[in-house]
């Protein structure tokens, strides 16, 4: 049972929000600016906090950095604001993650469950590190060698033999780029005479199965005009 | 044709024929020359020889002249068969030439001597002057000569002609012999009659015209023949100038004036007296009972070059002097007074002149090996037999020397597999260095063939030309001649043949130096120049044409000056001008020229300048204000819907889970979750447009291969096109292609497009995708057929909201090709939209890089 503060100076959007995440069992707690959001995290054990950028009476930037100041508590942005920028400035003041809206109730669902996973069992800590020999952990990817098993957040994800072994050669070397050819290569052990489509739509298959949003993808990023990697 | 002109065979064979045929040729036409100018043509065989023999005599004549003169022995003659006996005699007539006694060398026997026939004997005269000038001259033979005293006076022609010397005298008197009125020279004692003599009278002072009269003398009625009378007011004062020079000098004396001579009646009657009064001779003695006798006279010009003194002038008896002017035998006085007031007398020369007289030998006897006679025998011998066909030799060697030049001329520079003019390393030595070369060669091979004739001339007479080493020389010379002459055809036919000259590099060199000098340097320093050049030139001219007095040249230095300095003046504001638009060309629109000090032209342009900066600024700040305020207002409209909008999804969402049991409610919640998702799309396609076309993007530029990005274009479309039932054919080369430009932008154009198709293509047809490499630039090229007809051109639907088939009722709002475009301007590339029917094209073109990095 998680605590997760909600905090928008929209009603209707704390209230839909509300919903959700009830629905998936989380005790929410709401707040409609920055200085409630401060009181609220004070007042309650708060396991993560949505927030809202663009609020009267205290904005989410500084509520940022006053809830820094005490606590690492995981923080999700929402805000209207898309560009590169306002992503960075967020992510560079302590945000853990960054919604835009108009969002999509499926993809901020596992955006939060993914970062309550990461800081409740991993304790807070950036631990990509390999446990156990046979596990590759990416994010919320944990690619297990011994089962032959891939989770997503705990939860398994049904890959074929193909995507297993792309998904295996891409997070040996998480940030390394692989270009089609070279996986195309290192998995069908042959050269690819022009079959690199193929690795493409095995690419984007495992987006599909990996990615909450598929057209924007988190872990599995395409480096246009030169191949394919993965990023924790 | 091309074969033979290629054949270097051929044109060796055609050099020989042309070189040999032209100096054959031109040796033939000497001797035809030669031939012609003797007379040979008409004569006899006997009648050639003989001349022949003739010419050997004068020549074996000299040379003996010389070996006794110079006490030698060089010939043989006796051997040779040259007789001789020189000579000296003024009277050829009087002269016995049997008696030995009057030779002073000789080498004729006693019986020669006695047989002589004086048709047989040929006189060659020999003169020597004092500087030791010999001069030959062959007389013919003795007993030709029908006119004896027509010789004689030749010889003393000869003699006076050829043998005087001018010797200068100082003349130191004007004479005038009163008995008989005559005016003479008086030099080293000797008196020598005034050839020319001018009286003038001057009456000036009364108001009167000066009068000159004319008067020449003649030498045998030892007289002054009157010439003319010439009146003239305009002569004031007598000068160099006013009187003419002739070749025989002037006396020239002025006869006073008295009251007595002023008297009309007294100058009447002197006047007749002067004029010869009716008689071809004037007698001056008349004037001695006149106011114009010789005691009045005053003033005397001598010659026109100086008044002469009293004492120089004299008044002389005929019995007192001793007129000397004529030389033995000449008819006309050899004397005259030069400028320097000096009397030129010519004086003979002493001169020696010998007679050498021969003997003709017969032509019927075989004459001595190695003889002049001997080879000229030979040479007529020669020259006799081919006399007749010389003519048509002559003209066929011109027309084989002519026609195998021509093909020469043709051929030069071709070569047999070669197309068009082959140049040989001698046709790219620069011309000069050619024909200074050559005329040293051709200048020694004549200088050889000079001496070669000098040496041959001793036993020929026949010209020096037939000598074997001579025509050797000529056709060498020919040949050399013939290379550069075929040489200069190749150079014309290869084209601008003056380009391989020095001259022409030299001239080249320096306009190409002048032109890069007067290029890079500033207006300023040009027109400094150019008044520079103007002024010197200026003052050249003034110099010359004498112009340049002290004022004009002050003035002209002060107006070169005032000059100079405003249009340099001028030229600097010019400069400024010129930086200033330059900086505003640069964008530097605050830039302001100064115009206080300026003319008024450049002021106004100046000004104009200044204004144009403010205008410009003024423009480019309200555009940029304007586009940063409609980006602004997009942005911040666009968070502003952004967030409703949120709200919409999530409940449309949350009813969408409600558990409704109404078909109709679920209907329409589709709808609303379709629509709601559209205009978020909408939300954020127009906030890229707006960034993308003003150029608020970040670009980050990396290495693509642009092969790699196909396919993974291809593999993030491949399902959605299965949908649609269209088939998608990509075509690459094998080699990779690098761009630089930003990933992420150029996947969106693509994204963009390949959506487009996905959207608008014909269901089950076939899109083709492909990658070129034109030149320097990547060209990726997507066709397929539209399902719907195009009713727009390429460009319109680039605009923002258009779309092709203005119908509006497929998804899609219109802003996709328009943000391609400017996300492909962003890059750097170009976007082309090509509808052709049904096809729709877009080509896509970007700047390759190189290498492999």
């Amino acid at each position: 049972m998680y605590n997760i503060l909600v905090c928008d100076d929209e009603k209707d959007i704390v209230s839909a929000l509300k919903i959700y995440l009830t629905s998936e069992g989380y005790m929410v707690y709401e707040a409609y600016n920055g200085e409630e959001a401060l009181a609220a995290v004070e007042k309650n054990e708060i396991h993560l906090v949505l927030m809202d950028v663009m609020m009267s009476v205290m904005d989410g930037i500084t509520a940022m950095v006053k809830l820094r100041e005490k606590s690492n508590v995981p923080v999700i942005l929402l805000t209207a604001k898309s560009e590169d920028t306002d992503k960075v400035l967020g992510l560079s003041i302590g945000a853990d993650d960054y919604v835009t809206k108009p969002f999509n109730p499926v993809e901020l669902r596992a955006r939060v469950k993914s970062q309550l996973r990461r800081y409740m069992q991993l304790g807070g800590n950036v631990a990509n590190a390999v446990s156990e020999t046979e596990t590759l952990v990416i994010g919320g990817i944990e690619l297990d060698d011994a089962k032959k098993e891939v989770t997503l957040d705990g939860e398994v994800a049904l890959l074929t033999p193909t995507e297993y072994d792309i998904l295996k050669l891409l997070m040996k070397n998480p940030g390394k780029v692989y270009s089609p050819a070279q996986i195309y290569g290192a998995v069908w052990n042959d050269n690819p005479y022009g079959t690199e489509n193929t690795v493409a739509v095995h690419i984007r298959h495992l987006r599909e199965k990996l990615e909450y949003n598929p057209a924007e993808p988190r872990y599995l990023k395409a480096v246009w005009g030169r191949g394919y990697k993965i990023v924790p | 044709m091309n074969k033979i002109r290629g054949s270097f065979f051929i044109k060796l064979i055609a050099w020989a024929i042309c070189v040999s045929c032209a100096v054959t040729g031109i040796a033939a036409g000497i001797i035809a020359i030669w031939g012609d100018n003797q007379g040979y043509f008409d004569m006899s065989r006997e009648k050639q020889l003989e001349n022949a023999y003739i010419n050997a005599n004068a020549l074996y004549s000299l040379d003996a002249y010389n070996d006794m003169r110079f006490q030698k022995n060089t010939k043989q003659f006796e051997q040779e068969g040259f007789f001789y006996g020189i000579f000296q005699a003024d009277d050829i007539a009087e002269v016995d030439f049997k008696d030995r006694g009057i030779y002073t060398d000789t080498n004729m026997t006693e019986g020669q001597l006695q047989n002589i026939d004086a048709d047989k004997l040929y006189l060659y005269l020999v003169l020597e002057n004092a500087d030791g000038i010999k001069e030959g001259h062959m007389y013919g033979s003795a007993g030709d000569w029908s006119d004896l005293s027509s010789l004689q006076k030749t010889v003393s022609e000869l003699k006076n002609s050829k043998n005087i010397e001018w010797v200068g005298q100082y003349a130191d008197a004007i004479c005038y012999e009163r008995r008989n009125g005559i005016f003479y020279y008086r030099a080293n004692g000797y008196y020598y009659p005034a050839q020319n003599v001018s009286l003038y009278y001057d009456a000036s002072e009364s108001g009167d015209n000066y009068s000159e009269y004319n008067y020449t003398y003649n030498y045998e009625k030892k007289k002054y023949v009157f010439n003319y009378c010439n009146t003239d007011s305009e002569i004031s004062v007598i000068t160099y100038d006013d009187i003419e020079i002739g070749d025989i000098a002037n006396v020239v004396v002025v006869p006073g004036v008295d009251a007595e001579a002023t008297a009309a009646e007294a100058y009447d009657e002197a006047d007749k007296i002067l004029r010869g009064d009716g008689e071809k001779f004037v007698d001056f003695t008349r004037l001695d009972n006149t106011g114009f006798n010789y005691g009045n006279w005053q003033r005397l010009l001598f010659e026109q070059v100086r008044e002469i003194s009293a004492g120089e002038f004299e008044v002389i008896d005929a019995d007192a002097i001793e007129p000397k002017y004529f030389f033995d035998g000449l008819t006309m006085p050899d004397y005259f007074l030069d400028e320097n007031y000096t009397l030129q007398v010519a004086n003979p020369k002493d001169v020696k002149y010998f007679w050498i007289a021969s003997l003709l030998p017969d032509t019927t006897p075989v004459l001595p090996q190695g003889s002049r006679y001997a080879t000229a025998a030979k040479s007529i011998e020669l020259f006799y037999d081919c006399r007749d066909y010389l003519g048509g030799l002559i003209a066929s060697m011109i027309i084989m020397t002519l026609a195998s030049f021509a093909f020469l001329a043709y051929a030069a520079g071709h070569r047999r597999n070669k197309e068009g003019i082959a140049l040989t390393w001698f046709d790219k030595i620069p011309l000069e260095i050619i024909l200074t070369t050559a005329f040293f060669a051709e200048t020694l091979l004549a200088f050889a063939g000079v001496i070669m004739s000098r040496e041959w001339d001793k036993y020929n007479n026949f010209g020096s030309l037939l000598t074997p080493l001579m025509l050797l020389a000529a056709e060498a010379a020919g040949a050399i001649a013939l290379w550069i002459v075929l040489s200069f055809c190749v150079r014309v036919k290869n084209g601008k043949w003056w380009r391989n000259t020095i001259c022409y590099r030299m001239w080249n060199f320096v306009t190409k130096t002048i032109k890069g000098i007067y290029s890079n340097i500033s207006l300023l320093w040009k027109l400094l120049l150019i008044l520079f050049v103007k002024a010197l030139l200026e003052l050249f001219a003034m110099a010359a044409f004498g112009n340049g007095t002290g004022m004009i040249v002050f003035l002209w230095l002060i107006e070169t000056v005032v000059i100079a300095d405003m249009i340099c003046r001028a030229a600097v504001q010019i400069k400024e001008l010129d930086a200033a638009a330059e900086k505003m060309a640069e964008g530097n629109l605050s830039y302001k020229v100064d115009t206080k000090k300026m003319y008024s032209a450049c002021k106004k342009h100046g000004d104009n300048l200044n204004k144009i900066g403010d205008g410009m600024s003024k423009a480019v700040e309200e555009r940029l204000k304007s586009e940063r305020f409609k980006t602004e207002l997009i942005t911040n409209v666009s968070h502003d819907i952004k967030t409703p909008l949120t709200s919409i999804i999530n409940y449309v969402d949350l009813l969408g889970k409600q558990d409704l049991n109404n078909e109709k409610a679920r209907e329409y919640i589709e709808v609303l979750e379709r629509q709601s998702l559209k205009l978020k799309k909408l939300i954020e396609d127009l906030m890229e447009a707006s960034k993308a076309s003003t150029g608020n993007l970040a670009v980050n530029s990396e290495r693509l291969e642009l092969g790699v990005f196909l396919t993974q274009t291809v593999g993030e479309f491949e399902e959605k096109l299965a949908l649609t039932g269209l088939t998608l054919i990509v075509e690459k080369p094998d080699e990779p292609i690098h761009i630089m430009a930003d990933g992420r932008h150029l996947w969106r154009v693509v994204d963009n497009l390949m959506s487009n198709i996905c959207k608008y293509a014909q269901p089950s047809s076939r899109v083709y995708v492909n990658l070129e490499k034109e030149n320097d630039d990547a060209v990726i090229i997507f066709r397929n057929i539209s399902r719907y007809q195009l009713n727009i051109n390429g460009s319109d639907l680039t605009e923002r909201f258009m779309r092709g088939d203005k119908s509006r009722n497929t998804e899609g709002h219109g802003l996709g090709l328009s943000i391609a475009k400017s996300l492909m301007d962003l890059i750097g590339g170009e976007m082309e939209i090509v509808v052709d029917g049904d096809l729709f094209k877009v080509v896509l073109r970007v700047k390759t890089v190189e290498g492999n990095a």
